[in-house]
C-alpha cells in the first residue's frame, strides 16, 4: 500500500500556465516559485514553466534564485529576488545574473558595490539588473513616495555609469478593496512617470498578482506575477478552479492504516496516515473531510502522525487510499475548499505541506 | 554563500541544546527503572531537527529513537548517533529488508505481525502497545501472549509504550492529550526569530499588509520582519500573536503574509534594521511563550513547533553538558 504522497500533476500545471499566459496577454506572466512554489517544488515548476514559454520567474529570496540557476535555469530566463537579510551582499547574485528588486538606497548601493567587485574580478559583463519597488499602500517593502525620487535618480546615475539597468518598476497591492487597488494603481503610475522622467526608459511595469491579474485588465500592465493560480488555487472568493479555467495541481493522498471502535466518539473511526507533522492543520478537525472511493469521511481529530475520520457505517478497510484534497474530479475537496473551511488560503495549506511528505511528480494524477 | 561565511540571519529557529539535554536527563530519570529509554524523534523531532537532537539524546541517557514513518528513518540513521532506531510505521513491513539492513527495528502493531516476525527469528522483537487511539497496536492481552512466545524463542522483547516514550515535553512542548511521558518543569527549547529587514515612517490611519486589517492610530514606524506563513508562522497570527523586539512587545500588525509580517513599533522606538524580533522563545527572558501563542491560535505548542517548514534555518545555541 502506498504511503502518504503529494502528487504534482505537471500536465495540470502546464495547462494552467498556458491558460493564464493567454489570459493576461499581451502582458507577460511571471511564475512565482517562492516558498518552493508553495510546496509544489520550485525546480519542478521552473522546468514546466520554461517548457510552456515562461521567461520570468519570481524567487523572493536569493537562496531560491541561486538554487534555480544552479539547477540550470538559463540566463535568458529572468529570475527575480526582492527580500533580503539585513546587510545581504549581492556578489553571488550578480554573478548568477539574478534580477534584484530594490526598495531602498542602501540595497542599491550594495548591488552596485557587488557589480564593481565582480568586474574587478574579471566578470566584465556584470551588471545589476534592477526592479525598483514602490510602496503603493501595503506598507511593507518598497520605497515610499517621499523616498522614490532619490531612488530613481540614483538608479539613473548608475545606468549612466553602465553599472545597472533598471528593468522594472513594481509594487505589491493590498487587495483590500477594488477602490484601494485602483488608488494603488494611480500611485504606481505616478511613480512610473517619475522614473521615466529621471531617464529610466527601459522599465517594464508590474503590479498585479494572481487575484487582480485575472480579474482586472487595467492592472496587468507589462507583466503579471502569479503563484496560486498556476497551481490551480483560486485567489478570490466564490469560484471553483474550473470556473476560472484552472485545475488544482497538488493531490494529497494517504493510506488508511487502521480502523477501530472509538468509545469516546461512540462509533467506528478510520485512521489515515497524515497528521500535523505532515502539515495538516489541527483546525481541520470538524471542518473538512477525506474522500475514499467517492465517499466523504469527516476528519474528527488531527494528531502528529495520523488523522482520525468518522466512519459510522464501517465502510473503511485498511489499505484503502484516502484523498485529502485534489482536483475535485472524484468527489474530493479542493485545497481551496479546505482553506475556506479552515479560515485560511489554500496557499497556506500547500506551502506548509512538510518535507516529510514525498512529492510524486508526474504528468497526470489518476485518482 | 561563496564567501564561505554563514548566510546572514534571515529566518531562524534556535534550538537550546543545553535546555534540551537537561530536559532529556530529567525525563530519563522519571522513567521506571525497567523501562526502555526511548525518545520520539518523529516529524523531525517536533520541528527541532532529528539529526541534531539524536546525539544529544544518546549522550543524555536515551537508548532508542522512535520514528513513525519509514521516510524518516534514513535521516536518523545518517545522524549516526548511538541510538537504535525503532520504526513504528504500520507500513514498515513493506520495507522490512531495507530497514533490517540499516539496523532499524520494526515495531509491530499486530499480534499476527509480531508472531510472524518472531517465527522469522526477530531478536529483539519490538512491538507498540495500543494507546486506545490512533493506529491500533498490541493490546495488553496480546502482549502477555507475546511475552511467553518471545521467551520460548529466546528473543528479547522491546515494548514501546507510548505513555513511557520521551516526547513533546522534552522539547518544551505540549502535545495535548497525545500519550507520551509527562515532564514537570520542562525548559523551553525553541526560539523562533527573524531580523527587522526594513523600517518605514508612516502617518496616522494607514492600512497595513493585505486587506488593511490593521490601521495605524498615529504617526509611527513600521518594522518589516522576514517571517511569514511559508515559514510556518500561522497566517492567523496577524493581530493575534505578540512579537518582542528589544524590550518592547507588540502584537503583529495586520495579516501575516507568506514571507513577512509587520510590527508597529511607535514613532520614538530605537528599533534598527537587523534587530532581532522574537515570535516565541524563553519566557524567562521576556520573549513570548509558545504555549501562550498556541492558546491564542486555538491549538497546542507541539503543532506550532512541528509545523515550522524547512525554510527557517535551524541552529544550535547553548552547550550540551
Amino acid at each position: 500500500m502506498p504511503g502518504l504522497r503529494a502528487h504534482i500533476s505537471t500536465g495540470a500545471l502546464g495547462r494552467n500556465i498556458d491558460h493564464l499566459r493567454a489570459t493576461v496577454s499581451p502582458a507577460r506572466l511571471m511564475v512565482v516559485v517562492k516558498a518552493d512554489a508553495y510546496g509544489h517544488g520550485a525546480l519542478t515548476v521552473a522546468r514546466v514553466a520554461q517548457q510552456h514559454g515562461i521567461t520570468d520567474l519570481g524567487a523572493l529570496d536569493l537562496a531560491t534564485a541561486l538554487r534555480l540557476r544552479a539547477a540550470g535555469v538559463p540566463p535568458e530566463v529572468r529570475v527575480l529576488a526582492w527580500l533580503y537579510a539585513p546587510e545581504q551582499q549581492f556578489d553571488e547574485a550578480i554573478a548568477a545574473r539574478i534580477d534584484l528588486g530594490i526598495s531602498r538606497l542602501s540595497e542599491l548601493e550594495r548591488a552596485l558595490d557587488a557589480t564593481r567587485r565582480r568586474r574587478a574580478a574579471g566578470d566584465h559583463d556584470a551588471v545589476a539588473h534592477l526592479h525598483l519597488k514602490l510602496d503603493t499602500g501595503l506598507r511593507r517593502n518598497g520605497a515610499t513616495a517621499e523616498e522614490w525620487p532619490a531612488l530613481v535618480d540614483a538608479v539613473a546615475r548608475a545606468e549612466a555609469d553602465g553599472l545597472a539597468v533598471a528593468r522594472g518598476v513594481w509594487t505589491h497591492i493590498a487587495e483590500a478593496s477594488e477602490d484601494d487597488d485602483t488608488e494603488a494603481l494611480r500611485r504606481f503610475e505616478r511613480g512610473v512617470e517619475l522614473a521615466r522622467a529621471a531617464g529610466l526608459t527601459r522599465i517594464e511595469r508590474h503590479l498585479a498578482a494572481s487575484s487582480a491579474g485575472l480579474r482586472r485588465a487595467d492592472v496587468r500592465l507589462d507583466m503579471v506575477r502569479m503563484g496560486g493560480h498556476c497551481w490551480g488555487i483560486p485567489s478570490f472568493d466564490g469560484v471553483t478552479p474550473r470556473d476560472i479555467g484552472l485545475e488544482p495541481v497538488m493531490t494529497l493522498t494517504a493510506p488508511v492504516v487502521g480502523v477501530r471502535s472509538d468509545d469516546a466518539r461512540a462509533g467506528r473511526v478510520g485512521i489515515v496516515q497524515a497528521g500535523y507533522g505532515d502539515g495538516i492543520p489541527r483546525l481541520a478537525a470538524g471542518l473538512v473531510s477525506v474522500t475514499v472511493d467517492g465517499v466523504r469521511f469527516p476528519i474528527v481529530d488531527v494528531d502528529r502522525d495520523e488523522l482520525t475520520v468518522a466512519d459510522p457505517d464501517a465502510l473503511l478497510t485498511v489499505g484503502q487510499t484516502a484523498t485529502l484534497f485534489g482536483t475535485g474530479a472524484h468527489g474530493e475537496q479542493t485545497v481551496r475548499e479546505w482553506g475556506d473551511a479552515i479560515g485560511t488560503l489554500g496557499d497556506e495549506i500547500t506551502a506548509r505541506i512538510l518535507p516529510r511528505v514525498p512529492r510524486a511528480v508526474g504528468d497526470e494524477f489518476v485518482g | 554563500m561563496t564567501t564561505g561565511e554563514a548566510a546572514p540571519a534571515f529566518r531562524e529557529v534556535a534550538i537550546d541544546v543545553s535546555a534540551l539535554a537537561r530536559n532529556v536527563e530529567r525525563a530519563v530519570a522519571a522513567l521506571p527503572s525497567d523501562a526502555p529509554r526511548i525518545i520520539d524523534l518523529g516529524a523531525d523531532a517536533f520541528g527541532c531537527g532529528a539529526q541534531r537532537v539524536a546525539p544529544i539524546a544518546a549522550t543524555h541517557g536515551c537508548t532508542h529513537a522512535l520514528v513513525p514513518r519509514v521516510t524518516e528513518v534514513l535521516a536518523l540513521v545518517a545522524a549516526n548517533a548511538s541510538l537504535t532506531v525503532v520504526c513504528a510505521d504500520p507500513l514498515g513491513d513493506a520495507a522490512a529488508t531495507e530497514l533490517a539492513d540499516a539496523g532499524v527495528l520494526i515495531a509491530h502493531r499486530s499480534l499476527a505481525g509480531a508472531q510472524n516476525a518472531l517465527s522469522e527469528g526477530a531478536n529483539p522483537l519490538a512491538v507498540v502497545l495500543d494507546s486506545g487511539r490512533g493506529t491500533p497496536g498490541i493490546t495488553r492481552g496480546e502482549l502477555s501472549v507475546l511475552r511467553s512466545a518471545a521467551s520460548d524463542a529466546g528473543s528479547e522483547l522491546l515494548v514501546v509504550d507510548p505513555a513511557l516514550v520521551l516526547g513533546a515535553a522534552v522539547f518544551g512542548l505540549d502535545a495535548g492529550d497525545a500519550p507520551s511521558l509527562p515532564l514537570n518543569e520542562a525548559e523551553p527549547v525553541m526560539t523562533l526569530w527573524a531580523p527587522v529587514v526594513g523600517l518605514k515612517s508612516v502617518g496616522a490611519d494607514e492600512g497595513v499588509s493585505y486587506g488593511y486589517r490593521y490601521r495605524t492610530s498615529d504617526s509611527t514606524t513600521l518594522a518589516l520582519v522576514s517571517l511569514g506563513y511559508a515559514d510556518g508562522l500561522d497566517r492567523a497570527a496577524g493581530n493575534t500573536l505578540d512579537a518582542r523586539v528589544g524590550n518592547m512587545t507588540r502584537t503583529i500588525a495586520g495579516r501575516v503574509a507568506m514571507d513577512a509580517f509587520v510590527l508597529d513599533v511607535g514613532a520614538d522606538a530605537s528599533v534598527t534594521v537587523g534587530d532581532r524580533v522574537v515570535v516565541w522563545g524563553d519566557a524567562r527572558t521576556g520573549a513570548p511563550d509558545i504555549a501562550d501563542a498556541a492558546r491564542r491560535l486555538g491549538t497546542h505548542s507541539a503543532e506550532l513547533a512541528t509545523r515550522l517548514t524547512a525554510r527557517p534555518r535551524r541552529s544550535a545555541v547553548g552547550e550540551p553538558s
